[in-house]
């Protein structure tokens, strides 16, 4: 990729930085993008990016997601991993940053956990690296367009107005959240405003529900990943969590950026409700189907994005 | 109800900038970049797109006179160059009066059509500033017109005032007149140019409506 040249700074240029980590998350298992529903032996699942009520003050859906799973019996630890995330508003290209994001801080998790880590580590130390790959990524891509202003200038935007951006760094931020099992754990990170709720089926008769983490809806303002922060500190963090996982044990995990958490309200709980509720045929995409519906119910004046993303551990003791 | 802007429901700024000799020089420069920068943060704000301004404009200059820049005639923001915007300073006489009239009479049948605006609840108030280094010294005192600017109001909201008063370099404003144009805890006294130009940018851009939002805005830049 040449800098300068103005066919770089749009979709060439996206292609390059991600066609890198796709490969390599392509040869390590198997993916789905944005959308789509996964299949292993110790999960299922599904997720979707919707772009939400049609006549809200949007042009792009702004939200990315993407799940890796591990190849029947690969022999490494990390099982499937997935990565959400939710460009801001005002950010230029926040769109970019969301889907560079995901890209580069999943192909960094995957790759580490891959090599093993241990156990005693934190879930916050796990993910850092991850999150700072992530940020280097939207980093490089914001150096490479402030190189030159004239070149990687939107159409429709003023000279000095993108100089402006590129200088106070409003560009290409998002947030980002991390999820990934291991054989005997689910793991957590959240830097941003992305809320997640936890099943455990216990026993037929009984289930377990709790809000892994809540949605502040009180505000606007949030934590982002971007060209003006690029590494983070474990205790920056919005969330870190380690569920333990007994064998055999089935679970579900839910986890939605905000726009999501806006039509929930203060109820965090009611997505695990409504889709052991709607659980329709296997294959179908729960997260799809259930984002279709609610839609519906957006509150006005709280349109937004909408993506969800469905883990479900496997009850592996059945035959 | 919060008023936010939004692309159906843009905030319209109404800036009112001293161009009389005495503001030649750094400060006329500073005042420059502070209404380019409030046009650069207020066209970075929302989504992408030439026809989804969040905010509009209304500049106005005044020296012995008042006129309304073409290129700020309630224009929204993204079909303005910020590098278009400049003022020299160079004007004779300080005619506050005029300026406040001027905005007044365009903020009347403005605030009139918000009254039947679909989403009047949440639509931002215009937001008027207006930066001054000297006394006022042609016609009528400007206090009446003032007045007459916060006495429009949506929804019993009335309009909020911001003012600075410009003591660089030895100047001395009529700080008491600015206080007095000034909704309540609105006004600010500007040391050097750096502070002008903030001023402008970021209350010009804060997008708040109400008197305490703005104020706090303020605070804000003066921290």
């Amino acid at each position: 990729m040449s800098r300068g040249d103005p066919q770089t700074f749009d979709g060439a240029s996206m292609d390059d930085r991600i066609r890198e980590n796709r490969v390599w998350l392509e040869q390590a298992g198997s993916l789905v993008i944005r959308s789509g529903c996964f299949d292993s032996e110790h999960c299922f699942g599904s997720l979707d990016c919707d772009f939400g009520p049609p006549d809200q003050d949007k042009t792009e859906n702004q939200d990315f997601a993407l799940a890796w799973v591990a190849s029947k019996n690969d022999p490494r630890s990390i099982r499937l991993a997935v990565a959400i995330a939710d460009g801001l508003t005002d950010s230029r290209m926040s769109e970019k940053g969301a889907a560079l994001a995901c890209w580069a801080g999943l192909r960094n998790l995957v790759e580490r956990l891959s090599s093993g880590s241990a156990t005693d580590v934190s879930t916050g130390e796990l993910a850092k690296p991850a999150l700072d790959a992530a940020g280097a990524a939207i980093g490089r891509l914001a150096d490479d367009m402030a190189f030159d202003p004239q070149a990687s200038c939107p159409t429709g935007e003023y000279a000095s107005t993108w100089r402006y951006i590129l200088r106070t760094e409003r560009l290409l931020q998002t947030t980002l959240t991390l999820f990934w099992l291991t054989e005997d754990a689910a793991r957590l990170a959240i830097f941003g405003d992305s809320g997640a709720s936890w099943r455990d089926y216990g026993s037929a008769e009984c289930s377990t529900d709790r809000v892994l983490a809540a949605c502040d809806l009180s505000t606007q303002q949030v934590q982002a990943i971007g060209p003006g922060r690029r590494e983070i500190a474990v205790n920056e963090l919005d969330h870190c969590d380690r569920i333990p996982i007994r064998a055999g044990s089935p679970f579900m995990c839910a986890i939605h950026t905000d726009g999501l958490g806006r039509i929930m309200g203060i109820n965090g709980l009611s997505v695990l409700h409504e889709l052991d509720s709607r659980r329709a045929s296997s294959g179908s995409n729960e997260a799809q189907n259930l984002l279709a519906y609610w839609k519906q119910c957006c509150p006005k004046g709280h349109e937004d994005n909408l993506s969800l993303l469905v883990i479900r551990g496997k009850n592996t003791t059945q035959t | 109800m919060a008023r936010q802007a939004r692309q159906t429901r843009p905030q319209l700024v109404c800036v009112l900038a001293d161009n009389s000799i005495s503001m030649a020089g750094d400060k006329a420069k500073a005042a420059s970049q502070g209404i380019q920068e409030m046009i650069m943060e207020c066209q970075a704000r929302g989504p992408a797109g030439p026809d989804r301004s969040y905010f509009k404009l209304l500049l106005i200059r005044f020296d012995g006179n008042a006129v309304i820049d073409p290129l700020g005639d309630m224009t929204p923001v993204r079909k303005i160059d910020p590098d278009r915007i400049q003022l020299t300073g160079d004007g004779s006489g300080t005619n506050i009066t005029a300026a406040l009239k001027m905005a007044s009479g365009r903020l009347r049948s403005y605030i009139q059509e918000l009254q039947l605006h679909a989403e009047r609840a949440e639509h931002p108030l215009p937001l008027v500033i207006i930066f001054s280094d000297g006394e006022h010294n042609v016609g009528e005192p400007p206090l009446a017109a003032a007045t007459e600017i916060k006495q429009l109001n949506l929804d019993g909201e009335p309009i909020v005032i911001a003012a600075a008063g410009v003591a660089i370099g030895g100047d001395q404003p009529d700080e008491k007149t600015l206080r007095e144009i000034a909704s309540p805890e609105c006004y600010v006294h500007i040391a050097n140019a750096s502070a002008l130009a903030a001023f402008i940018s970021s209350v010009g851009s804060s997008g708040a409506s109400r008197a305490k939002d703005v104020a706090d805005a303020i605070k804000k830049m003066e921290q």
